[in-house]
């Protein structure tokens, strides 16, 4: 464990680190902690596209870069916070501090990937929406950005699907050309509206599959009673406490404290001693805060590991996010599912649009990314289509729960991701409709909820209470995302389900089209395990055996942080979080990661690869030829069986330097202070033909 | 006039030099050779979005860089072509010679913009839509790109953008405009394709009509556009690049329509090609609106090497307001030439035709208000006005007849360059469709004609041939555009009209959406004057009265050839291209410049700004503190009345040093290495530094 910091705020960051100050539930942080003993985001730049950044600030300043502020026009686009008459302008340097506030210079807190390089763009004080475009499609200048920013909501006219074209194109030309083809890695709020019926599905900035979007929950572990909901959320980030008070309501410390304007300016004015003349505030809350969290932990992400495509990073935000089981959930609109993919834990994934996959956690993500095997880009996206239909048209029945249902087939069988489906429709009142999809793996996403239709617990006093919705503009022709299917495949039976349960209007579905995205379906699978195996398996016994097929197939439990026993022999039992686990016979698993405790990894008869990572962890391979990993975060490992005769190898960085030396019971291999131990082997038999490159 | 490049093929380039040879029509051609006196487009880049480039030849590996190649997914794209025993992939290595093959190497041919850097993309041959769309968005990597190519099908993404592909052809380009050239553009010109006989338009793709695209027609050698030159309301220009059926058949080993470049050796077009073409490294069958579009993106490079400060809009309009009339043999044309409502070109309105656009490029001409131009706009000056009919409308079209209309009321605000119109119709035979727009001052954008149906010349069995069109049923949501009505003010009563105009199908129409991007109104006025000037206003007094209110205004001859003479005081006679006209009593226009002859310009009594361009000119300035600008390229010009305690004051590149010395008629102000103005009256010790100002 390292350090904390020695920033005299750091004691108040409880999204860092919650021990139950404030009331909090000890725990719910983006458990960061454990992260800074490797990375802290050194060399990844992160772009922070707001309302303009202070980066004069002490706080930030040794981290911000403006050689890579954007040009619009010809001219650079400084985003230095100049007029500070509007204190809502704070927001981007609030937003920054969360990213990367330098830590451990003894003043204020510490930012998520305190190491990282900030830059900012402000798409604010822009002259028109060309001169934001043009900023947006710069955000290839940086490996993550940050939007802690949208457009108008629900009940706001015209505020539905208000993205333009070329704005929304940015999107996917970052993911194209950021980070020299990998994608940036973009991030976004999903808006602060749960009360006015919003849902980040309304816009097509947020719900673009190239983009990361991000909840915000309590300090209890449960989503916040204003963070906007939708299946195009990713994960959850712990930002604020749920309380509903009248606007006179006084602050907390127990929101999210950040940077701030210096001076009295900005979201400061009086506060907790240490306070610093108001250069900091714990002020910050919002979905606005939750984005910069998770911005930060990819920032950590790609340090760990730089050949990440975009997709992988949001593929290990979904596969690491977890769930603060018996939080109270009091302003829940949908019910946790668990999805058809089959691979994680053991079986599907966890989905809420209140929080996609669940609260981010940076420990668990940074150690998938260490391991991580593949590389999923723009590039090599796989897409199957479905619908529409001749017959798709159709009256949608008014008032009616049953709605209007129409079931489709895909044909290709790819590994899906995301999910695009465009309707066509009109309807005389959209806060009448919802939408909602159901895959061949029987999960739903509910794509258009009524909108504009405030949660029954809104309390009367709000002005933003709203019985009916919004009206809309009769023709309806947009297209909604979910990532609720993530790891399903998507071929099979699909239906789509028009309801219209208010009475302000009638209409009709004219069309609609289904496009999955994802990795085209391979044999070889990737099952990973969390520290959530033990309640999955509790919940599910099916969980408990792994059956597989073919392929080249890997066991991933580098996130889990309890010691692991991980036999691949078929028919052998293993232990992961405590909880045991079968591989079924006839099951050729060839490929195994250890967590963060001491393992015990136990190879098979096939050609394995293992690598224990963290821990004192005991390596055996069995027959075969098999390869043991020696790295700079293997701690100090046996290898039981190293029989180089058998074709077995140490797996090594190309270039790497090592040494080895006869030590108690075998031959030490170190790469510095990294090391395997290859017991009843001699340090004069080891050469470099022992060794190969990933 | 320049020495012609010493290439053994140029004299088969009559697309640059046409002198008659291949019995073409003297001047039919891009009127090139005088701007290599000045500019060859050196320092400028040219993507060439294609089948891939053999830089390796001998024409083409001194202008090439590869360093400019792109990045796809981690990986360098090389454009080299990926087999060339495919004869197809040797387009990309004709498009590359058309633009930019090296001149004066004793070899081969000379490009258009032969000083200019040539970079290829295997545009055609992409492995994933990823990777088309990432090629696209570095578009911006380069000053221009040229894509001779374009989609296949009509209507490629109506509806449902699950269902399209074009977004990421479009989308690209649109961002490209953005950040290309640090704001100021990529400049991205487009073929417009080779359908004509298969009843084709610019107008069906979103890529030929995005407004940030020059789209170009192919014409022939007698000025007349070709049998296969898809005609479109975007078409901005036309190039010449073929001969006419008959003169091909009377010469069938010798095609000579584009000569340039081709596969080293026997591999591309070049077999079957004539001898003298080195081997086949060489051919002269290449043709189509292919060869059109890298014309102007050669053109285009000239103009940014003359002047690299031009947005992109810039260029459209200045090949827009440089475009000429051949009147050849109009066999082929689908459209009549029509005058739109702009008031300053030639002292009235533009000629466009759907077939040619504004008409043939003129590289000279272009170049030189390439040169003079004071403007700059680019994406981020635009500005736009919009008017929408009620979506859902159900209007019921008519069978033949005069159809449906709707009028939009757009205010006004908008000097028009480009109009969209997005379209929302139910039909169930799109064929039978007609869509015009008619704008407030008459001219007539015909939007949607007919797709698919071949036109009346061609025959029935030929493959191409349909009566009834071929495509298109259902709810049709789509964008066309028009540059028709460049210049005119986008304030008035437009009508779009909608016909069912043949008898397959019915439908109704939904409603539209209208938009007019252009500059802001202004009343700073910008009269541009070129060699047409004599034939567009003869009998046109409406077109030789020069009448003005307000702003600061600029009357620019210098794209015309002749020697003009040019008063601009109020109520005066001014004489360009051989033919007067007036400038209107209470007309002030505050800055003239003048073209490549000898030209007298006078100013008023208003401070103003005079240039007498190349030729020995001789300028007055009359009252008022007046700049007399000196480029590198003034010949030798006197100012007749300089007075520097008056505020007088000589204009001066940034860069440009002078001296000073007595002559004849005063002091001699030699600038650069070969201008020279000359102040009457003032001796060389009279003239001081503070009489010099950057301009």
């Amino acid at each position: 464990m390292a350090a904390l910091p020695n920033d005299p705020l750091f004691q108040y960051q409880w999204h860092l680190l919650n021990t139950g100050q404030f009331g909090g539930r000890p725990g719910v942080d983006a458990n960061v902690v454990p992260v800074w003993d490797d990375y802290t985001g050194r060399g990844v730049s992160v772009g922070i596209y707001d309302s303009g950044v202070q980066y004069t600030h002490p706080d930030l300043t040794s981290n911000y870069d403006g050689a890579l502020h954007t040009r619009v026009a010809g001219q650079v686009m400084d985003p230095l916070s100049t007029d500070f008459s509007n204190t809502i302008n704070a927001h981007g340097t609030a937003v920054a501090g969360i990213v990367a506030e330098t830590a451990n210079n003894g003043i204020g807190g510490a930012g998520v990937a305190y190491g990282a390089t900030l830059s900012g763009a402000d798409v604010f004080r822009v002259a028109s929406q060309t001169v934001q475009d043009a900023m947006m499609a710069q955000q290839d200048r940086f490996d993550v950005v940050n939007h802690s920013w949208g457009f108008g909501t629900a009940t706001q006219v015209n505020g539905m699907f208000s993205a333009t074209e070329d704005f929304a194109f940015a999107l996917t030309a970052a993911a194209l050309t950021g980070r020299g083809g990998l994608g940036t890695v973009m991030v976004a709020a999903a808006g602060n509206d749960r009360w006015e019926g919003d849902n980040s599905n309304y816009t097509d900035f947020q719900n673009d599959r190239h983009v990361i979007t991000v909840a915000a929950g309590s300090n209890q572990g449960d989503i916040i009673n204003y963070s906007t909901p939708g299946t195009t959320n990713l994960v959850t980030a712990a930002v604020d406490r749920n309380i509903i008070l009248p606007p006179t309501e006084p602050h907390y410390p127990d929101r999210t404290v950040t940077t701030d304007w210096l001076g009295t300016a900005g979201f400061s004015t009086t506060f907790t001693p240490g306070y610093d003349d108001g250069d900091y505030t714990d002020r910050m809350n919002g979905t606005s805060a939750a984005s910069p969290v998770v911005a930060g932990v990819s920032a950590l992400m790609l340090e760990a590991n730089p050949t990440l495509g975009y997709r992988d990073v949001q593929e290990i935000l979904a596969a690491s996010a977890r769930i603060y089981t018996g939080a109270p959930g009091t302003y829940e609109r949908y019910d946790w599912q668990v999805n058809g993919a089959g691979t994680w834990n053991g079986g599907g994934m966890h989905y809420s649009p209140d929080y996609g996959f669940g609260f981010a956690d940076a420990r668990a993500a940074v150690r998938l990314a260490e391991s991580w095997e593949r590389q999923s880009t723009a590039f090599n996206e796989a897409r199957a289509a479905g619908g529409p239909l001749t017959d798709a048209s159709g009256a949608i029945p008014d008032q009616s729960a049953a709605g209007l249902t129409r079931t489709f087939t895909v044909t290709d069988d790819i590994d899906v991701e995301w999910v695009e489906f465009g309707v066509l429709a009109d309807h005389g009142w959209w806060g009448d409709l919802k939408i909602t999809l159901t895959s061949p793996g029987g999960t739903q996403s509910v794509l258009m909820d009524r909108p504009g239709v405030s949660p029954d617990w809104v309390p009367s006093w709000s002005t933003r209470i709203n019985a009916d919705g919004i009206e809309g503009q009769t023709t309806l022709n947009y297209v909604f995302t979910s990532v609720a299917h993530w790891g399903e495949g998507s071929a099979g039976t699909w239906t789509v389900t028009v309801q219209d349960l208010g009475g302000k209007g009638t209409g009709t579905l004219e069309d609609f089209g289904l496009t999955a995205y994802g990795k085209a379906a391979s044999e070889d699978d990737l099952l990973v395990f969390t520290d959530e195996f033990a309640e999955m398996v509790a919940a599910d016994a099916t969980r408990a055996t792994l059956t597989d097929v073919a392929g080249t197939d890997t066991l991933n439990a580098a996130a889990v942080s309890a010691n692991s026993l991980i036999d691949l022999r078929p028919g052998a039992l293993s232990t992961i979080d405590g909880a045991q686990v079968r591989i079924a016979a006839g099951t050729v698993i060839e490929r195994a990661h250890g967590g963060d405790g001491n393992d015990t990894v136990v190879g098979n008869d096939a050609d394995n690869v293992l690598a224990g990572w963290r821990g004192a962890d005991v390596l055996t391979g069995g027959a075969g030829a098999d390869r043991f990993v020696l790295n700079t975060q293997t701690d100090a490992d046996v290898v039981t069986d190293f029989v180089f005769a058998q074709g077995d190898r140490i797996q090594i960085a190309a270039g790497a330097v090592w040494t080895v030396a006869d030590a108690s019971g075998g031959a030490l291999v170190s790469l510095g202070a990294n090391s395997l131990l290859l017991q009843g082997v001699s340090a004069a038999q080891v050469n470099s033909g022992w060794f190969v490159a990933a | 006039m320049a020495a012609l490049p010493n290439d053994p093929l140029f004299s088969q380039q009559w697309y640059l030099l046409n002198t008659g040879q291949f019995g073409g029509k003297p001047g039919v051609d891009i009127n090139v050779t005088s701007v290599w006196e000045d500019y060859t487009g050196k320092g400028v880049t040219v993507g060439v979005y294609d089948s891939g480039v053999q830089y390796t030849h001998l024409d083409l590996d001194g202008t090439y860089d590869r360093s400019l190649h792109l990045s796809l997914g981690g990986t360098t794209h090389d454009a080299y072509p990926s087999d060339l025993t495919n004869a197809n992939n040797a387009h990309g290595t004709a498009v590359a010679g058309i633009i930019g093959a090296e001149a004066n190497n004793g070899e081969g041919v000379a490009g258009v913009a032969y000083g200019a850097t040539l970079t290829g993309v295997r545009i055609l041959e992409m492995p994933s839509e990823a990777a088309m769309a990432a090629a696209m968005v570095q578009q911006s990597r380069f000053d221009v790109v040229n894509h001779s190519w374009g989609p296949t099908q009509s209507f490629v993404d109506h509806f449902n953008r699950l269902l399209q592909g074009g977004e990421m052809i479009a989308l690209p380009v649109r961002m490209s405009a953005l950040t290309g050239r640090d704001g100021l553009g990529t400049v991205m010109v487009v073929s417009s394709g080779n359908s004509r006989g298969a009843g084709d338009n610019a107008n069906y793709s979103n890529f030929g009509n995005e407004r940030q695209t020059v789209t170009v027609a192919a014409g022939t050698n007698e000025g007349a556009i070709t049998d296969y030159s898809t005609p479109g309301a975007p078409i901005l220009v036309t190039a010449p690049v073929d001969r006419t059926e008959v003169a091909k058949a009377a010469d069938p080993t010798h095609p000579h329509k584009t000569t340039t470049t081709d596969f080293i050796g026997e591999q591309g077009m070049s077999p079957g090609v004539a001898e003298g073409f080195a081997g086949g490294d060489y051919t002269d069958a290449m043709d189509g609106t292919s060869a059109a579009a890298p014309m102007v993106s050669g053109v285009v490079a000239l103009m940014l090497e003359a002047n690299p400060e031009l947005g992109y809009r810039d260029v459209q309009e200045i090949l827009a307001v440089t475009a000429r009339r051949f009147d050849g043999p109009g066999t082929f044309e689908l459209y009549r030439w029509q005058e739109n409502g702009s008031d300053t070109w030639n002292g009235g309105g533009m000629h466009f035709s759907h077939d040619y656009g504004y008409g043939f490029v003129d590289a000279r001409a272009a170049v030189r208000l390439a040169e003079t131009w004071e403007r700059q706009s680019t994406a981020f000056d635009e500005t736009s006005v919009t008017a929408t009919s009620s979506l859902g409308l159900g209007t019921a079209i008519p069978e033949g007849g005069a159809g449906v209309s709707h009028t939009f009321s757009l205010s006004g605000g908008v000097d028009v360059e480009w109009i969209q119109v997005e379209v929302h119709i139910d039909h169930s035979w799109w064929s039978d469709l007609q869509v015009t727009l008619t704008s407030p001052d008459g001219t007539v954008s015909a939007l949607l004609d007919r797709p698919r149906v071949s036109p009346g010349y061609i025959d029935a069995d030929s493959p191409e041939y349909s009566a009834t069109g071929l495509e298109g049923t259902g709810y049709l949501n789509f964008v066309l555009t028009s540059v028709a009505h460049r210049g005119e003010s986008s304030a008035g009563e437009w009508t779009l009209t909608v016909k069912d105009a043949g008898g397959l199908g019915t439908g109704t129409f939904e409603g539209a959406t209208l938009t007019a991007y252009g500059a802001p109104d202004s009343a700073d006025d910008l009269f541009v004057f070129t060699d047409e000037y004599a034939e567009t206003s003869t009998g046109r007094l409406d077109r030789m009265v020069l009448a003005d209110a307000g702003g600061t205004d600029t009357l620019n001859a210098a794209a015309v050839s002749t020697g003009s003479t040019i008063s601009l005081l109020p109520g005066t006679l001014s004489k360009i291209d051989g033919m007067w006209f007036a400038i209107g009593r209470d007309t002030v226009i505050e800055r003239a410049y003048g073209g490549d002859g000898g030209d007298f310009i006078t100013g008023n009594a208003a401070d103003n700004v005079l240039f007498g361009g190349r030729g020995t000119d001789v300028l007055t300035g009359g009252g008022g503190a007046d700049v007399f600008l000196v480029s590198r390229y003034s010949d030798e010009d006197m100012i007749t009345d300089f007075n520097a305690a008056a505020g007088d004051r000589i204009g001066l590149a940034s860069g440009l040093t002078y001296t000073v010395a007595d002559g004849d008629y005063g002091a001699e102000i030699t600038v650069g290495t070969d201008a020279m103005v000359i102040l009457a009256g003032i001796t060389a010790r009279q003239v001081e530094a503070s009489w010099f100002i950057t301009v």
